[in-house]
């Protein structure tokens, strides 16, 4: 499932997957709380394998859902590429 | 509102003034005779009297606990009951002595005093902030989004309210952090602990915490 779809499961509400990438998740936008973001990242690495809070110390990744979507494609794409 | 803080050390005295700055009546204790807070309450003006432990639970409709964890055993449970208790602990092991469900993970320092006051409506907050930015550092004018974030914890949702409306009245802005059981997410050694961040950055290192 994309990063929007898990995004809007978490959230219960499948109008969140169609947001434009530009959506804050934190203030000004979705203003998710802290054990909603806990529950994302921990759906993200259950469907991905990424684990965001452990790759992305500053967690600049949460800034949007682009964002957050971005990064997470970016760190799939380098575990599949490497070696072994 | 009537706020009972029982502890009178670095976190309990600078609410006081804090709270009674903001007009609210305070009766503060520590683990003494109340004579001994004479100077304190004093200074504090005409919102705070001294009290003992157990009277200023029953004044207080919140009460704060800002004693060393090593104390709580000795707090009497009956006065705390239906109360909003606010813990402010953290362990540390050098000063409160070994406790094994707490180096084991199984429990929370806030667990422990929650269940000793298993009527008391007991959340946990004012733990990951150093006194002297908890005394200098409110800025009631600034935006939310703009001020230093106060993580807390709890499971009952109306107290929580009733907190965080007291943490917006003395300039800064609460951060829920989940439930009690969740409360490990600010203890000593977690990210936000002792961190100085806006809201979104609180809710971000509260996520990246690891047990």
């Amino acid at each position: 499932m994309s990063v929007p779809g898990i995004l809007a499961a978490v959230v219960g509400d499948p109008a969140v997957a169609e947001l434009p990438r530009d959506t804050p998740l934190l203030s000004g936008g979705l203003a998710l709380d802290s054990v909603t973001v806990v529950r994302l990242l921990a759906e993200i690495r259950t469907a991905t394998g990424v684990d965001v809070a452990d790759l992305d110390l500053d967690l600049d990744a949460l800034a949007t859902i682009g964002t957050l979507t971005d990064f997470v494609a970016a760190q799939g794409e380098q575990r599949d590429g490497a070696p072994g | 509102m009537q706020i009972g803080i029982v502890g009178a050390g670095h976190i309990g005295g600078t609410l006081a003034t804090l709270f009674t700055r903001a007009g609210h009546q305070v009766a503060l204790a520590n683990s003494r005779d109340p004579g001994t807070l004479a100077d304190t309450v004093a200074a504090l003006g005409p919102n705070a009297h001294a009290a003992t432990a157990a009277d200023a639970a029953a004044f207080g409709e919140l009460v704060v606990v800002a004693v060393p964890l090593r104390a709580y055993p000795a707090l009497p449970a009956e006065p705390f009951a239906g109360k909003i208790v606010v813990d402010a602990n953290n362990y540390y092991p050098q000063r409160d002595g070994q406790i094994p469900e707490l180096d084991s993970k199984s429990a929370t320092s806030t667990g422990l005093l929650a269940r000793h006051l298993p009527d008391a409506r007991v959340l946990k907050a004012f733990n990951t902030i150093n006194y002297a930015h908890l005394r200098d550092r409110g800025r009631p004018d600034a935006p939310a989004a703009d001020r230093y974030a106060i993580p807390v914890a709890g499971d009952d949702a109306p107290a929580k309210a009733v907190l965080t409306g007291l943490i917006d009245e003395i300039g800064f802005s609460a951060v829920d952090s989940g439930t009690l059981a969740d409360s490990w997410r600010q203890e000593p050694g977690a990210p936000v602990y002792g961190a100085e961040v806006q809201p979104d950055q609180a809710v971000v290192l509260l996520a990246q915490a690891r047990r």
